[in-house]
């Protein structure tokens, strides 16, 4: 098995005994305490008043539209890795000359900079 | 048969033997981290504010957190009524799930690691999620208005700082080539090269903030705001569900320390004393930086919060890039 | 030792996966509150991420946790508070709605074997993962894919773009729901 699978699977085995780890103080806990009993017992605790209503409201968030800049910002760094450990390789200057890398990461970067630019313009980070 | 066994034995027994020892040493990691540093930050609070702290139990009170814990074990689970089960049960769980695999991930020593994994820096970063999917799980399973809100704050300021963390952490591994941690440290340290944060300065900075907003810590602590959303997203779990949401961050805590003093100082790199011993001056080091800010500065408003990763953070480490970038064809 | 060869694990490795990821997909759709659904949508991309590891593309694996889980899932998130929340839950199912999606459904997958199978695969052996290595990924970025990479960064400018646009749209006719935010 190549070594990059075997490092994988001992991840793997990690995930599987993480939940073991994680879920036996709580195992150990529910055996062992005590139990009471009470009116307000199971009541959802909000400052000491009765709740009112649910909290699964529908609730609009002035932020959703970082999350979708974030999501497409990330899909950009994310594809900058690969290329980040390329960056100034011999065999890359070889085939390809010495500021071709240089220029690419430049003006990948410098789209993406445009985005936050334009976000910037646009007053999507202006708390209204 | 007997044969066919014991060459199972064989085989899996090495295996087998040494997944159990780093188990065991990494469990026994996590539980002391999070007791050490439960009293430290005690301590550390007491000592900014002209206190003595805890002193009753143990000599300078350093029992008192595994007497907190006994005193947890023995509370009751309450799980209220109105609450969505599963997921409220499920959720410290998948919170505290990545933390194994994140500490196998650091390089406590040049022999000492326990997953190589070539990818290690990415691997950090995707785990990561898994453990803030656990937290907005605890936040939205309680039904319980301030739960949420901690929980909608969480996911908002890591959305905002992961790309600080991920840039400033790519201009290193643009310097280093390679996105194995341990690779990373060996870069560091042979031939006098010396530790990235002198190549890195402002790089080491942003990483830091990013890490501190990343685990929710003061004072980037909106999520958990005990002033005004009473205790955040684990409001509703008391007994062992709050300590293994609390055991979860003081891991995560542990393990973004632990990837910035690989990639800034050398991991563990040091005279005289072993590697080991190094690398955890060096996390506790980042850790005290930490405890410390929680102490200084006083918590970021939300939008303050926001301008902050947006207005400065990102663009300073694009910058940040691109100059690296440069320097590295030039010389 | 050929009970328990590297190849058994492997294959054991990959069918947990494979039931992980089926297991998350059945739960994503079958759920009624929506937050269940994101978590079904999780669990399928970490089992998704581990078939594809297996199958030998670190990157892409890495990429699918990366962007999959910690983006768009979190960003679901978001989704999940402005949806109507759980009293559609209790509501029942109609047929008129679930038969056509089923079909659909059926038709998508239909679709895909059909293409996977017809199409011109070259055949790369398993289990291989020097040649998708996350450097070499990066080589071929730089040189013989250059222009897709350049492209990546205008699509992705597109879509900020528009989801700038068409957020900004919805957003300012009404300033009341402004007041509640997180």
């Amino acid at each position: 098995m190549d070594s990059m699978l075997s490092q994988y699977g001992t991840v793997l085995c990690l995930l599987l005994v993480g939940v073991l780890f994680g879920a036996a103080p709580l195992i150990i806990n529910f055996l062992i305490s005590p139990r009471s009993s009470g009116r307000y017992r199971d009541q959802i605790y909000e400052s000491g008043m009765l709740p009112v209503g649910s909290a699964w409201v529908k609730f609009g968030i002035a932020y959703y539209l970082f999350a979708l800049i974030f999501v497409a910002f990330d899909v950009d760094v994310v594809f900058l890795f690969p290329v980040a450990l390329i960056y100034d390789d011999p065999q890359l200057a070889a085939s390809a000359g010495k500021w071709r890398d240089f220029t690419e990461i430049g003006i990948f970067v410098g789209i993406l900079s445009l985005a936050i630019v334009y976000a910037y313009r646009k007053g999507v980070f202006r708390w209204q | 048969m007997p044969a066919l066994i014991a060459a199972l034995e064989g085989m899996l027994g090495t295996w087998l033997t040494q997944f159990l020892l780093g188990f065991t040493a990494l469990a026994a990691l996590i539980t002391l981290n999070a007791m050490f540093m439960v009293w430290f930050e005690r301590k550390v609070s007491a000592w900014v504010q002209g206190r003595l702290g805890p002193m009753e139990h143990g000599p300078q009170g350093t029992l008192q957190t595994l007497l907190d814990v006994i005193k947890l074990l023995g509370k009751e689970p309450i799980i209220p009524a109105k609450v969505d089960r599963t997921t409220f049960i499920l959720a410290p769980v998948v919170a505290f799930l990545p933390a194994l695999v994140l500490l196998s991930l650091l390089p406590y020593s040049e022999d000492l690691v326990f997953t190589n994994a070539e990818s290690g820096i990415l691997l950090v970063f995707a785990f990561g999620g898994v453990s803030l999917m656990g937290v907005f799980m605890g936040g939205w399973s309680s039904n319980n208005k301030y739960a949420l809100l901690g929980g909608v704050r969480a996911v908002s300021q890591n959305i905002a700082y992961e790309l600080p963390l991920l840039l400033s952490t790519m201009a290193v591994v643009l310097s280093a080539g390679t996105l194995n941690i341990s690779k990373i440290v060996q870069v560091q340290t042979a031939g006098g090269f010396g530790w990235f944060f002198m190549y890195q300065p402002l790089a080491l900075i942003i990483y830091i903030i990013a890490a501190t907003a990343e685990t929710n810590r003061a004072p980037f602590d909106i999520p958990e705001a005990e002033s005004e959303l009473v205790a955040g997203f684990h409001t509703e779990y008391p007994a062992m569900g709050f300590a293994v949401f609390f055991l979860a961050e003081y891991t995560y805590m542990f393990v973004v320390c632990g990837v910035g003093a690989a990639l800034f100082l050398g991991g563990n790199h040091g005279p005289w004393l072993p590697g080991p011993c190094w690398f955890l001056i060096k996390v506790y080091f980042l850790l005290f930086l930490m405890v410390m800010f929680r102490w200084t500065f006083p918590r970021l408003r939300f939008d303050q919060l926001m301008d902050l990763a947006w207005k400065l953070l990102i663009p300073l480490s694009l910058a940040n890039l691109m100059v690296t970038a440069l320097v590295i064809k030039l010389v | 030792m050929p009970e328990l060869s590297p190849e058994t694990l492997l294959n054991a490795a990959l069918g947990l996966l494979i039931v992980m990821t089926l297991a998350g997909a059945v739960l994503a759709v079958t759920l009624r509150k929506v937050f269940h659904n994101l978590l079904g949508f999780g669990l399928s991309v970490i089992g998704g991420a581990g078939v594809t590891l297996i199958l030998g593309s670190e990157f892409v694996a890495l990429m699918q946790l990366l962007i999959f889980l910690g983006g768009i899932a979190i960003a679901m998130v978001f989704a999940v508070m402005m949806s109507t929340p759980n009293e559609q839950a209790e509501e029942p199912r109609s047929a008129g709605a679930v038969i056509p999606a089923i079909l659909l459904g059926l038709g998508f997958t239909a679709l895909i074997c059909w293409a996977m199978l017809d199409g011109n695969f070259p055949q790369s052996s398993p289990y291989v993962a020097e040649a998708w290595s996350v450097k070499n990924i990066g080589l071929l970025l730089l040189t013989d894919y250059e222009l897709p990479f350049e492209a990546i960064s205008i699509l992705l400018l597109a879509a900020i773009i528009g989801s700038v646009l068409i957020a900004r749209r919805t957003r300012e006719p009404e300033p009341s729901e402004e007041a509640d935010r997180g």
